[in-house]
């Protein structure tokens, strides 16, 4: 269930009444107003610390002379359930973050690849995600009639399944198809089937939006004139309409992209995800859980961090949007 | 019997302690003084009140011949006689005679049985207990197509020359290696080959009287008759479980089991910590509470080292269960790289993963040291295992250098319950280290344990397998035969061995222990085996034995470990007001 | 009117086909055999034939496809004619494989437990919603407005794992304020399922209320800026009333799209949340089910979920023709 989803769709609507400007470019005079907000600077330096660290992760177990994977019996007491030595889960100058109970692996570098893990995932289902729905949506708005009634109702059985439930269901099921048919078992399989499921799930809500805009956009007289003009089909798509598109495209990927994260870290906190050792967001909340008394900060960390990450996409989501929206009701 | 890990399995993670209180009780045979009723009194014990039961899963099944799991065949004995069971007084875990008046008596060394029945037996209703419900109880579970999920002993020992398929499939057929006595005070079994310990195998359920004419099926598994101190008076399933008591039930004719509260509540689907927290608070309802299948986790170390504190409601003892890994014989066949493996795995950071100290103890066997004349304290990998537990990663390095060629690229199957996933990591790290390649096989755990046996060209086959054990009875012949004997294989499933060991030495130890008719000669001949299979063969990586750490209200009495389900026991439990 | 709603009705039928036969052909044909699940220790390949032959497994999958919707609409039988024949009433979602009752009974055991959850979160979350979005209209630009739309942007970025988690410990493991989150029936302990409920009430109430503050507010924002509104300030309309009546009715419309979409999401099963505060409602059904690979319920609370995500599609479309006369003019 995509909550800001549904204030992309109200809002992303009545962007069809916003006429565009003359004089300035709308891309300049978007510019323009994003460089002046604040809160757009600021969360875009949240947004960009998180993909830099998921980047540069290797360098860290070079620097801390160990791996997110290697275990360190000695920082745990044995005596005392496994749990780590020291306060706030054992933070110390070599455990940047503490350790974990049980294994007393590494948070700081589980935390550091797990971003990795849980952004690359997320990232390139968006991107399959956006190619599919710009494509799906602009097809379908274009052409009309009977392409259209077939992709709608393509869109509405799939916004109709309860995505994760679903999503969680079907992934032992793509698995083991996956499986059978000779891939070795388990990153290698669990990944994509990962990023199928996310993406299948995620492109109606694009493909909707850009599908209304087309929708709109293709009424217009400038379309009109073009056609008058005897200009062909692929023209008008790829020349007229898709360059207009790109305002609202910008906009619902970015307050869509927390989706995407956390649906992946909700699979993966749900069982359906990566497969240990290889760390992740998800991964690391679920293994908290039967923890979270006695050593809160193993909750807290990934918690904490996937808010962060999520309220700077919002935040800069909220920016661009209104950044492209002359009539801005702030 | 590793469907009983089901019991464990609703366990969130499996941190005990075995600290100097652990009881590990064994079943001897009762002599036969003790084996009439009533069962002794429970020093303090007052009748009357409600036990409460919380539990986070519900039992798989309550049909007798449907059940496996260690909790619920120790607690469905409130309502479910069979021929012969346990009994356990002031931790010492007997054998007795239940339905049966004896423990069996063979004159041609143990291929043939009989059993004296006890005479006016009743159900719940009044109805009198047959010799022929004996028998209708064990035919019906030929039907493990309908009725699922029980142990297949009867099947597997009894003759059956007419292939008889069960009642429901042969509504005209008979089961003819079971048969009454004319008076119908007896019963006599013929096997299909000597089994010695008979009598251990006689306390599952599918040895449990069933009448013909109340057989209703898939749902007998939702109200079983009766025959034991209490009745079913209402059964939600997944919510919970009301017993009253049965008038019927005569305490002068049951050795081992005890009436003292009025009533007996189960419920369903309580969350690890909360339930754990409530038990241990002793807050609301837990005073008068206890529960079969939620253990100390998070609480565990508070508790142990506060254990004065808690004595009189903490139980910690050793569970049946052992811990170990599987090597896939079939798919590692070079004997250095298994080796290897044995070397290379890291107890320590294992039982780490498991909850540290008191969530068990390093273990060199699968035959737990309490089974005296069948344990075996030999090393693994050249040490110690309970004093140096690290991985030897060096002599690792060195085996495997001995066999260049041979794959070092191995699949480990672990299940995704608990604990399980930390200690696979645990184990993968160790084996990295020693220079494997280790690719991880997460399974459900729904239909692990047949996803791991199977041996089918095509299906990928993992080489170490996660996995664990605990005895059907507590005997060497209740471990080593079902996990090492490779002759209960078949072509496409390894059953319970799976390590897939069927090297031909071994097999021929496996014959001539068969041939030995004295229990104690049977367990010294196969407590040599198992070491033999480990030591020379590394078919199996041994790891720990579990501990079990449960807390109680302290309202109740009469709990105690059972040392032949190795589960904590509400059967002699009190509540006091 | 009725037109369309018999359209709307057929289109959400047309729906639920597809998704039954996408459901049923995912998870009847593709993964582990439950036959060779349920055979156990001593699977002989006859046994193996038999449990096949008692689930209905042996019979090629269309002929499988109807009998699945045949029962559904008026009930079948299974092993018609053998000993243990078996009746299922319509509808009839099949017997479980784990505890061979009726799935149909075990929905309908589990739904209280799910509509519990959904009927104080939902009150809760309008309450919060809608309250806040007023007050942040009226008083917009002031600190409350900030803080208002602050706390709004914080429910919308964080995730129900973290503060679910976060909160049980503050409130029931630390201050002991609260027992913990269970369920019973109201029928039989009103005032403990009510205390059983208020965690996973001000869970779910809180973060998605932000997206109805976030909609009441750019409503009436937008509303209030319209003539009409001035004019009836100027006719000398209290401001009570003007708010009220005029400015929150022409508000409303989208906020019910969205209460609607949710509400029906939230019906399915709220996954993550059942499994969070251990709720034995649909979610945790379908959660067991499918680490039980026990399929009749898998599909059966799939199923049950998009029947309600397609009613409330279609729910929420009426309601939008019934306020918005340009829709139903169109």
């Amino acid at each position: 269930m995509s909550i800001y989803e549904k204030a992309s769709v109200i809002r992303a609507l009545k962007l069809i009444e916003a006429a565009p400007i003359t004089g300035r470019s709308p891309a300049a005079i978007a510019w323009s107003h994003l460089k002046s907000d604040r809160t757009a600077w600021v969360s875009s330096f949240f947004v960009f610390i998180f993909l830099f660290i998921g980047v540069i992760a290797p360098i860290f177990p070079r620097i801390l002379h160990t791996t997110p994977d290697a275990f360190h019996p000695e920082t745990l007491d044995a005596d005392r359930g496994a749990m780590p030595i020291g306060s706030f889960g054992g933070i110390s100058t070599q455990h940047w973050f503490g350790v974990e109970p049980r294994t007393g692996r590494d948070i700081f570098l589980r935390f550091v690849f797990g971003a990795r893990t849980s952004l690359s995932i997320a990232l390139i289902a968006t991107v399959i995600a956006t190619v599919i729905g710009v494509s799906i949506g602009l097809m379908s708005g274009f052409f009309g009639g009977k392409v259209d009634q077939v992709l709608s109702r393509l869109m509405e059985i799939i916004l109709a399944f309860p995505s994760i439930l679903f999503a969680l269901a079907i992934t032992p099921v793509l698995e083991s198809v996956l499986t059978r048919a000779g891939l070795p078992d388990g990153n290698g399989v669990r990944i994509p089937v990962m990023i199928f499921v996310i993406s299948t799930f995620g492109w109606p809500y694009i493909a909707r939006i850009v599908r209304g805009q087309v929708i709109s956009l293709r009424e217009r007289e400038f379309i009109e004139a073009a056609r008058a003009l005897g200009a062909s089909r692929w023209h008008l798509v790829f020349r007229e309409i898709l360059p207009n598109l790109w305002a609202p495209i910008l906009v619902t990927v970015a307050l869509n992209i927390p989706t995407f994260i956390t649906t992946e870290a909700a699979l993966t906190f749900l069982g359906a995800g990566v497969i240990e050792p290889t760390s992740d967001w998800g991964a690391m909340l679920l293994a908290s859980v039967p923890f979270y008394r006695v050593d809160p900060m193993y909750t807290f960390i990934p918690g904490f961090a996937l808010f962060i990450l999520v309220l700077a996409f919002n935040l800069l989501g909220d920016s661009v949007r209104d950044a492209l929206d002359p009539k801005s009701s702030r | 019997m590793s469907l009983r890990n089901k019991f464990l399995a609703s366990v969130g993670a499996l941190a005990l302690g075995a600290t100097a209180m652990s009881m590990a009780p064994i079943a001897q045979a009762a002599t036969p003084a003790s084996w009439s009723g009533p069962a002794p009194a429970v020093k303090g014990a007052v009748t009357g009140g409600t036990l409460t039961i919380l539990n986070q899963g519900d039992f798989e099944h309550i049909d007798p011949a449907r059940n496996y799991v260690g909790g619920t065949l120790d607690f469905y004995r409130f309502f479910i006689r069979t021929l012969t069971q346990y009994r356990t007084i002031n931790g010492k875990t007997e054998l007795v005679p239940d339905v049966a008046a004896d423990l069996g008596t063979t004159k041609d060394n143990g291929k043939t049985w009989t059993f004296k029945l006890r005479a006016n037996l009743k159900y719940e209703d009044g109805s009198k207990i047959t010799c022929q419900d004996l028998k209708y109880g064990t035919m019906r579970s030929y039907n493990d197509d309908i009725l699922d999920g029980g142990t297949t002993y009867a099947k597997d020992f009894l003759q059956n020359e007419t292939g008889f398929k069960g009642p429901y499939t042969d509504p005209t057929g008979d089961l003819t290696s079971i048969t009454c006595s004319p008076k119908g005070d007896a019963i006599t079994y013929k096997l299909a080959y000597a089994v010695p310990y008979f009598a251990y195998v006689t306390t599952f359920g599918s040895f449990s009287p069933v009448p013909k004419a109340k057989d209703t099926k898939q749902n007998y598994d939702l109200r079983p008759v009766s025959s034991g101190p209490y009745k079913i008076e209402s059964y939600n399933r997944g919510k919970n479980m009301t017993l009253i008591r049965n008038k019927n039930w005569d305490p002068k004719s049951d050795p081992l089991r005890w009436n003292y509260p009025d009533k007996i509540v189960v419920k369903f689907g309580y969350e690890q910590n909360a339930l754990e927290n409530m038990l241990f608070s002793d807050s609301g309802e837990a005073k008068r509470a206890m529960s079969l299948d939620t253990q100390m986790v998070t609480n565990l170390a508070e508790a142990m080292t506060y254990s004065p504190i808690f004595k009189d409601r903490l139980y910690a003892f050793d569970s049946p269960y052992a811990r170990y890994l599987a090597i896939n014989m079939d798919t590692v066949k070079d004997v250095n790289v298994r080796k290897a493996i044995q070397c290379a795995v890291n107890l320590e950071t294992v039982l780490l993963a498991a909850g540290g100290t008191y969530a068990g103890a390093y273990s060199n066997s699968l035959i737990p040291t309490s089974l005296k004349n069948a344990y075996r304290n030999f090393n693994v990998c050249g040490r110690d295992v309970h004093k140096s537990p690290e991985g030897q990663t060096d002599a690792a390095k060195a085996l495997l250098a001995k066999s260049p060629n041979a794959k070092k690229d191995l699949i480990l199957a672990y299940r995704d319950k608990g604990t399980e996933p930390a200690r696979a990591a645990a184990v993968q790290q160790a084996l990295l280290a020693a220079g494997f390649k280790v690719t991880m096989m997460k399974l459900d755990r729904a239909g692990y344990y047949t996803r791991i046996g199977q041996r089918d060209v095509g299906v990928v086959q993992p080489d170490v397998i996660q996995t664990s054990w605990g005895f059907d009875w507590a005997a060497a012949s209740g471990i080593v035969p079902a996990l090492l004997d490779g002759r209960t294989m078949s072509p496409t499933d390894s059953h319970s061995n799976y390590s897939r060991q069927n090297e031909p030495s071994m097999q021929s130890l496996f014959e001539k222990a068969d041939m030995i008719t004295d229990a104690l000669k049977s367990d010294k001949a196969l407590g040599d085996l198992e070491q033999k299979i480990i030591v020379d063969f590394a078919g199996i990586v041994p790891m720990y034995i579990e501990a079990s750490t449960f807390m109680t209200g302290s309202k109740l009495g009469g709990v105690q470990a059972d040392g032949g389900y190795g589960t904590l026991s509400p059967l002699a439990a009190f509540v006091r007001k | 009117m009725l037109t369309y709603l018999v359209r709307r009705l057929i289109g959400g039928a047309t729906v639920m086909v597809f998704v039954s036969i996408f459901v049923f052909g995912l998870f009847f044909v593709l993964p582990a055999d439950p036959a060779r699940l349920a055979c156990g220790k001593s699977c002989t390949p006859e046994l193996m034939a038999e449990i096949r032959h008692a689930l209905e497994l042996d019979i090629p999958l269309p002929e499988q496809y109807f009998r699945f919707v045949k029962g559904i609409v008026s009930g079948r039988t299974y092993l018609a004619g053998s000993e243990a024949q078996l009746d299922c009433a319509a509808p009839c979602l099949g017997y479980s494989y784990q505890t061979d009752q009726p799935v149909t009974f075990l929905l309908k055991d589990r739904a209280p437990a799910t509509l519990s959850i959904a009927f104080g979160a939902s009150i809760l979350w309008l309450l919060i919603g809608l309250s806040s979005g007023i007050v942040s209209a009226l008083r917009r630009a002031t600190w409350i407005d900030k803080f208002s739309q602050g706390t709004a942007l914080a429910g919308a970025s964080l995730q129900i794992y973290f503060v679910g988690l976060v909160l049980q410990f503050i409130l029931v493991d630390k201050l002991g304020w609260l027992s913990s989150p269970g369920y019973v029936s109201p029928n039989d302990y009103p005032m403990e399922w009510a205390q059983g409920m208020i965690l996973p009430w001000i869970t779910l109430g809180f973060l998605l209320s932000a997206i109805y503050a976030r909609l009441t507010r750019a409503g009436m924002i937008e509303v209030m800026s319209e003539d009409y509104i001035r004019t009836a300030r100027a006719k000398g309309l209290s401001s009570r009333r003007v708010n009220f009546k005029h400015v929150l009715r022409a508000a409303i419309t989208p906020i019910i799209t969205v209460f609607g979409l949710d509400l029906g999401a939230l019906l399915g099963g709220a996954v993550i949340t059942e499994y969070v505060f251990n709720i034995p409602g649909l979610g945790k059904l379908a959660t067991e089910a499918v680490s039980n690979v026990d399929l009749p319920v898998i599909v059966g609370t799939v199923i049950v979920a998009a029947v309600f995500i397609v009613i409330a599609n279609i729910v929420v479309d009426l309601v939008y023709m019934i306020l918005d006369p340009k829709v139903r003019l169109a």
